[in-house]
């Protein structure tokens, strides 16, 4: 800022003093606006009946801050993360400052890394999702190298689900007698040995740890996506 | 009366971008010399802030000969569109209101805009 004279310098200082009703963004550019203002309507070393001329255009520093009162925190601040291991939320509640190119991308990201086992699907996709990350968003730098890997997470889900459901050893089963109202099935491994079926398909406490903690990761990189676009977004050009 | 100005005057600076994109200062500064419709220049400025949150505008930098480089607005397609919806609600608004303020209301009904 070039401005120097005393006398502006004292009404910036009052509309800033003023302006601190207003979101940190807007008394920014409100600040920067002015100051520009009084840059290029004063030549430098202005005469002080100058510098009063142009402030009195400009007007009262009070009714100034009340004109940006007005309508300010129309939108509310970016949403929290959404819930983890779901899928995208819908792109009104996240940010509605997202393109729809950008929403296109996060929502092949995720659904690619969802079925990331059917290779078919999930490869082409997400070529293709990262192909439009790095050409048609706005997301620069490592927030790209996120998005980037943002599928590996969510492909736990339904890779270690598989992997769960169909036990590497196989288990033979057959229903027998029943012991009063219970039908009693009776299973046996490779060996001949008979194991309990529950117990075979069950889940450790460390397994559904495996599980959700890379979707939960993946998620907040998303989140973290949206909301690093949307600060950048909002600062005035 | 502040409500009313303040839709008319942010149309009218939509009126203003709507040939070319134009340098925030100069578009104050023209807003300025209509001294009924804006109170002050100072105000404009978050007229102008909220007209770009609202997306009927955008806002780019352009390097200037001297100093830094400078902020112009630019008219988007909603804001071309919300412009066009003016020209033709403002014709009928200020048509009926007229013809009330003339006649005491004794004059003919003033038929909505299509």
């Amino acid at each position: 800022m070039i401005t120097v004279h005393p006398v502006a310098t004292a009404w910036l200082a009052r509309v800033e003093q003023l302006a601190v009703v207003l979101p940190d963004p807007e008394r920014a550019e409100l600040l920067a606006d002015l100051s520009d203002h009084l840059d290029r309507a004063l030549h430098p070393n202005p005469s002080t009946d100058a510098v009063a001329a142009v402030l009195d255009r400009l007007g009262d520093p009070a009714d100034i801050v009340a004109a940006a009162t007005v309508g300010s925190r129309e939108r509310p601040a970016p949403a929290t993360p959404p819930p983890p291991a779901t899928l995208e939320p819908p792109p009104g509640r996240v940010d509605d400052t997202l393109t729809g190119w950008e929403i296109t991308v996060l929502v092949g990201l995720v659904v690619s890394g969802l079925f990331a086992p059917l290779f078919v699907l999930s490869v082409p996709l997400w070529v293709l999702s990262v192909v439009l990350l790095f050409t048609r968003t706005r997301w620069v730098g490592v927030e790209r190298l996120v998005g980037l890997a943002v599928p590996v997470g969510f492909a736990v889900i339904l890779s270690l689900g598989l992997f769960a459901t169909f036990p590497s050893g196989a288990m033979i089963c057959e229903g027998s007698a029943e012991v009063g109202e219970v039908p009693v099935e009776t299973c046996y491994d490779d060996a001949g040995n008979v194991v309990d079926p529950d117990a075979a398909s069950g889940v450790e406490p460390w397994g559904i740890a495996a599980i959700a903690v890379p979707p939960i990761a993946s998620t907040a990189g998303l989140a973290w996506m949206v909301r690093r676009l949307s600060r950048r977004i909002r600062r005035p050009a | 009366m502040t409500e009313l100005r303040r839709g008319v005057v942010e149309h009218c600076v939509l009126a203003l971008l709507e040939h070319r994109p134009q340098y925030a200062y100069d578009l104050v500064t023209a807003l300025g010399r209509h001294a009924p419709l804006v109170t002050s220049e100072g105000t404009i400025y978050p007229l102008l802030s909220r007209l770009r949150r609202a997306g009927t505008v955008t806002t780019f930098l352009r390097e200037s000969d001297v100093g830094p480089p400078r902020r112009y607005y630019e008219l988007t397609a909603d804001g071309r569109k919300a412009l066009a919806e003016f020209r033709t609600d403002w014709v009928t608004f200020r048509d009926a209101t007229d013809t009330i303020l003339e006649t005491g209301g004794l004059g003919p009904a003033t038929e909505a805009a299509p």
